[in-house]
C-alpha cells in the first residue's frame, strides 16, 4: 500500500479556522508526534493523514472557550519548547522526527504536574478522533478496515 | 429484527409533548402543576411518579434529546451532543480531575452503566445518627419504592450471553484475591453486550430515563421542553412559584435565547444534579451557609492489565462484575469497565509508535477499575460564562485507598493472567510485568497529582438537615427557604455512598414525589 501525503493542512478548505495557518503546522507536528502511523501494527495512517484541520475547527466550536483556550495555549508552548529541551532554536515543525520524539517524551515525563499534563490533555482530547479512525477500530474489533470509511472519514488512501 | 426496523420506545411520542430549545422561535408561557428540572434518575423519577398520581407536568432539560436512532460509536460525537462541555469539565484542586456528567434528555443514565445498588444500611444508620435523617430516610421507607423501580426498569443480573469476557475474568478469578465477585444488577431489558453504554445504548436495552420514564411520562400527557437552560427558578411570597428559563444550544457558541416560562401551581422539583443545583438555587436568591459546600464524590482510578488470549472488551456488559468486599473496611469498590479505544487510549503508556502499538494491542486488555468513597469534600461555585466551578482536592487518607485499591487490582490481573499491567501511577514504572512489581505500587507517593483520577458519582452541596443552620433543604425535601421548592437529586445527600448511587437516587426521588403528590399543600394549592 502507498499513501499519498496529505494536503498541507493550513491550505484545506473548509468552515470557520479555529486557529491561524502556523498553529495548524505546529499541531501538525505535535500531534503527529503523539499519534503517528505504525504500520508494522497495521496502522498505516497517522494523525496527520486524517483530517486533522476539520476536527479541531469542531473541537474549537464544541469546548467552552476556556478550555479550548488551554488546549490552544498547550499546542503553542510545546511547539515552542524546543530550545529548552533540545537546545535548538526551533520551532516542533523544524525538527526531525527523532528530536519531536525526545521534546514529547520529556514533556510527558515531566516531574512537573502541570507540563505533563500538556501531553495527557492532547493526548486525551485527539484520541478521540485519532482511535475513532477506521483502521484502529478494525483492529479493536477484530475485522479487516472498511476502505471506503476511510475515503469518507477523508482520509487520503490509495490501495 | 434490525434496529432499522425496530420501533423505540423513544420514537413515535405524542405530538407536541417535546419542545425543542433548539428550533424553538416564540416565547413559551404556560402552566403547569408541577415543573420539575432535569432529566436524569432525579428529575424523571419525580416527573413519572407525579403523572401517574394525576398531575399536570412540565420537565425542563438543559440539553437535547439523543434518540436511540441517533447514538453515535463515536466517543467524540457522544461526548460532544451528550456530555457537559463535551465531556471536558474537572474538578480542581491539588490535582486536575475530569469529571464527566450527562447533559441530555435522560442526564446521566443515557451514559452510564445503570448499575442498581440499593442505600447500604450503615448509611442509613449514618444519615440518622449524625444527619437527623431518621424519622424521614429510611430502609422501611424506601423499601416500596425500590421495589417499585426495580420491576419498572427490570432490573436483573447480567445474563450469560452478555457478560463478555473482561467481566468473566473478574468474576471467576476474584476469589484469587480473597474476595468475592459478582455480576452486577442492571436496569435493562435484551442487553446484546454492544458495550456502549457510554455512550448511549444503540439497542435501548438499557433503560435509561430517556427510554423508560420520560416517555411513558410524555404518553401520559407530561411534556419536556429540551435545550432549555433554566435561569431561576421564581419564588413569590416564600413558595416556589414557576420556573424561567431559555432556549439553549447544544453548542453554547450557538444559542439563540428565547424565553421559557413555566409557572408552577404546585410546586417546582429541582432534580439537576450536585453541581448544578446550587448554581441555580443560588441564581434564584436562595442563600445558605451550607449551599455550594460539602461537595464529595467516588473518584475512581482504572487499570488495565494485558492477557494472550483475546479479552475483547467490545463484547459484553460495559461494567458487568463487582466487589464491595472491601467498601467497610477500606472505603472502596471495585468494577470491571470496558472501555471503547478512544477513551481507553489516555490510559495507555506512552506517545508515538509506542502508543499506537499498544492501541492495537486492546483486542487483548482488560480494564479494572477501583472507586473510592472518599472523605474529602469539595465545593460549588459559579464562575464566569455560566459555568460551574467545582474545587476539590482528595485528602491523605482517599489516597491511602486508592493505592491499596490499585495494587489489589494489579495483583489481581497478574493472578488472572495478565502479562503485564499498566498502573498509570507517576513515579511507577510505566508497564510492570510481574507480581514481584506490585510492590512498585504499593510503595507509590500519595500525591494525587500522580494518579490518573477520573470522578464520578457527586453528592453533597446543598444537602438535607433538620434545621436551616445545618442544611440547605429540610426534611420534607423543600428548601428551607422556599416553600413547595423540592430538590430530589443527589446534593441532598449529607455523605457518599460507597456504592453506585443511581437507585438510592431514584428511591429518594420517588419517595419525595409520592409524599408531595399527596400532602395536603399540594392538594390546597389545586
Amino acid at each position: 500500500m502507498t499513501v499519498t501525503p496529505p494536503p498541507t493542512l493550513a491550505t484545506t478548505t473548509h468552515g470557520p479556522k479555529a486557529m491561524t495557518s502556523i498553529e495548524y503546522t505546529w499541531a501538525r507536528a505535535t500531534l503527529g508526534t503523539i499519534f503517528p502511523a505504525a504500520p508494522e501494527a497495521g496502522i498505516t495512517l497517522g494523525i496527520v493523514d486524517m483530517e486533522l484541520a476539520v476536527f479541531i475547527d469542531e473541537l474549537a466550536s464544541a469546548l467552552p472557550s476556556l478550555t479550548w483556550f488551554g488546549l490552544r495555549m498547550f499546542l503553542i508552548i510545546i511547539a515552542l519548547s524546543p530550545l529548552f529541551i533540545v537546545g535548538r532554536f526551533a520551532t516542533m515543525a523544524g525538527l526531525g522526527e527523532a528530536d519531536r520524539d525526545r521534546v514529547i517524551g520529556t514533556i510527558g515525563h515531566s516531574n512537573i504536574y502541570l507540563v505533563r499534563q500538556m501531553v495527557l490533555a492532547l493526548k486525551a482530547t485527539f484520541a478521540m478522533f485519532f482511535a475513532g479512525g477506521e483502521e484502529l477500530q478494525a483492529v479493536c474489533r477484530g475485522r479487516e478496515p472498511d476502505r471506503s470509511k476511510l475515503v469518507a472519514l477523508g482520509r487520503k488512501t490509495a490501495a | 429484527m434490525s434496529a432499522e426496523h425496530s420501533v423505540f420506545p423513544d420514537d413515535n411520542l405524542p405530538e407536541g409533548s417535546v419542545v425543542d430549545g433548539e428550533t424553538l422561535e416564540r416565547a413559551i408561557d404556560e402552566t403547569f402543576d408541577f415543573v420539575v428540572v432535569g432529566s436524569g434518575a432525579a428529575g424523571g423519577t419525580a416527573a413519572w411518579t407525579l403523572v401517574q398520581a394525576g398531575y399536570s407536568v412540565a420537565i425542563v432539560e438543559e440539553g437535547p434529546w439523543v434518540k436511540t436512532r441517533e447514538v453515535d460509536r463515536r466517543v467524540f460525537k457522544a461526548f460532544q451532543r451528550a456530555f457537559r462541555e463535551a465531556g471536558t469539565q474537572v474538578l480542581l484542586g491539588n490535582s486536575i480531575i475530569p469529571l464527566l456528567q450527562g447533559r441530555c434528555v435522560g442526564g446521566s443514565t443515557l451514559v452510564n452503566s445503570a448499575i442498581v445498588w440499593r442505600t447500604p444500611d450503615d448509611v442509613f444508620d449514618e444519615w440518622k445518627k449524625d444527619w437527623g435523617l431518621g424519622s424521614v430516610i429510611t430502609e422501611a421507607a424506601l423499601e416500596p419504592h425500590f421495589a417499585a423501580i426495580e420491576e419498572e426498569l427490570k432490573v436483573h443480573a447480567v445474563l450469560d450471553e452478555a457478560l463478555g469476557e473482561n467481566n468473566r475474568l473478574f468474576v471467576d478469578n476474584a476469589f484469587k484475591g480473597g474476595f468475592v465477585g459478582t455480576r452486577m444488577r442492571r436496569y435493562e431489558t435484551g442487553c446484546k453486550g454492544s458495550a456502549q453504554c457510554l455512550t448511549g445504548c444503540p439497542n435501548a436495552a438499557k433503560q435509561g430515563m430517556n427510554v423508560s420514564y420520560i416517555p411513558w411520562s410524555l404518553r401520559k400527557g407530561a411534556r419536556i421542553f429540551t435545550c432549555a437552560r433554566v435561569d431561576t427558578i421564581d419564588i413569590r411570597g416564600g413558595r416556589a412559584v414557576g420556573v424561567t428559563a431559555s432556549s439553549s444550544h447544544t453548542n453554547p457558541k450557538f444559542a439563540k435565547k428565547v424565553p421559557i416560562v413555566l409557572h408552577a401551581r404546585r410546586g417546582v422539583f429541582l432534580a439537576a444534579s450536585t453541581i448544578q443545583t446550587p448554581n441555580i438555587l443560588r441564581r434564584s436568591g436562595v442563600k445558605n451557609a451550607h449551599l455550594g459546600e460539602h461537595f464529595m464524590a467516588h473518584p475512581g482510578l482504572g487499570m488495565p492489565g494485558i492477557f494472550d488470549h483475546k479479552v475483547d472488551m467490545h463484547f459484553g456488559a460495559t461494567q458487568g462484575a463487582e466487589t464491595i468486599d472491601f467498601r467497610k473496611s477500606d472505603r472502596f469498590k471495585l468494577e470491571t469497565i470496558s472501555m471503547q479505544p478512544e477513551l481507553a487510549a489516555t490510559r495507555i503508556p506512552g506517545v508515538g509508535r509506542e502508543l499506537v502499538k499498544r492501541l492495537t494491542t486492546l483486542p487483548h486488555a482488560a480494564i479494572w477499575v477501583v472507586q473510592i468513597r472518599a472523605k474529602a469534600q469539595g465545593s460549588i461555585r459559579p464562575t464566569f460564562g455560566d459555568r460551574d466551578l467545582v474545587r476539590y482536592s482528595m485528602a491523605k487518607e482517599d489516597m491511602v485507598a486508592a493505592r491499596k485499591a490499585a495494587a489489589l487490582i494489579a495483583r489481581l490481573l497478574f493472578e488472572s493472567g495478565a502479562k503485564e499491567v499498566w498502573p498509570g501511577i507517576h513515579g511507577v514504572p510505566e508497564i510492570i510485568r510481574s507480581m514481584d512489581d506490585v510492590k512498585l505500587i504499593e510503595a507509590a507517593a500519595l500525591d494525587s497529582k500522580n494518579y490518573s483520577l477520573i470522578a464520578s458519582h457527586l453528592f453533597g452541596a446543598a444537602r438535607m438537615a433538620q434545621s436551616e443552620r445545618d442544611g440547605v433543604v429540610g426534611l420534607d425535601f423543600s428548601t428551607h427557604a422556599a416553600k413547595g421548592l423540592y430538590v430530589v437529586d443527589s446534593s441532598i445527600f449529607p455523605t457518599n455512598l460507597g456504592v453506585n448511587p443511581q437507585h438510592s437516587i431514584m428511591g429518594l426521588a420517588r419517595l419525595a414525589a409520592t409524599r408531595v403528590a399527596a400532602s395536603p399543600l399540594a392538594v390546597a394549592a389545586a
